[in-house]
């Protein structure tokens, strides 16, 4: 599954996230392939989701999962682990 | 390592600043003064919060301004400003900001190592009052030692 975390800049907030979403990933076993990515760029990308916060959500089109903090695994796990678990049974 | 990169004169405590464009505005400063980076990068950094909104605010009281190197950042940079008074970025949920700690890299990639260090700063709960009760430099230096153990 290809995950694209995504932030205004692509180089901090959005590479936190990508870190975080990919511990979370391998803690779970879910195969995933996470990257970080600027708006601009995002905006032309195809994932089989997108992860980021609400204010930058309605400038991307496709799967996309809202989390409260780039940085909290805690709240990045609540917010996204059911959407990616049904994205990753998808994907298979 | 991130410690090798936060040196004395990256740090600032207790600082005034009147709104959250000056709060930016001191942690370039920072920079500049160090020679990371020229003074368009700490506009750069203030642009992309109006750009893109105030979501480099990463948790209750904390920013991590940043933004892209066009070619004006000479080296890697991480920097912690304190506020006296705190200031608001328009964050719904994490605003006020006590604390600000900037990065800047020539090229994206190279930050990767450090960025994952730091966001360990975030894992800890009582991070901003800690730095807030830092009364110097080398009072936020030997916090964020203990927090990065280096």
């Amino acid at each position: 599954m290809h995950i694209i975390t995504v932030c205004g800049n692509g180089i901090g907030s959005s590479l936190m996230l990508a870190g975080k979403v990919q511990e979370l990933c391998d803690a779970e076993g879910i195969k995933a392939e996470v990257e970080s990515m600027d708006l601009n760029a995002a905006s032309s990308a195809n994932p089989d989701m997108f992860i980021t916060v609400k204010e930058l959500a309605p400038e991307l089109h496709g799967n996309i999962v809202i989390v409260r903090s780039y940085v909290n695994s805690k709240k990045i796990r609540e917010d996204a682990l059911e959407a990616i678990k049904k994205a990753a049974a998808e994907a298979e | 390592m991130l410690m090798d990169l936060l040196t004395p004169e990256l740090v600032q405590v207790r600082a005034h600043a009147a709104d959250w464009r000056e709060a930016i505005t001191l942690a370039g400063s920072l920079f500049e003064h160090a020679g990371a980076c020229d003074h368009s990068y700490t506009e750069a950094m203030i642009a992309s919060v109006e750009q893109f909104g105030p979501y480099m605010v990463l948790e209750e009281g904390i920013a991590m301004p940043h933004a892209q190197s066009t070619g004006n950042v000479s080296k890697q940079g991480v920097c912690v400003v304190t506020l006296d008074e705190p200031v608001a970025f328009g964050h719904e949920e994490f605003d006020p900001v006590w604390v600000l700690v900037g990065i800047c890299a020539p090229d994206p990639t190279a930050h990767l190592g450090c960025l994952t260090e730091l966001a360990g700063l975030f894992e800890v709960d009582d991070a901003v009052e800690r730095l807030r009760a830092c009364a110097s430099t080398a009072e936020v230096l030997a916090f964020m030692r203990e927090v990065f153990g280096a």
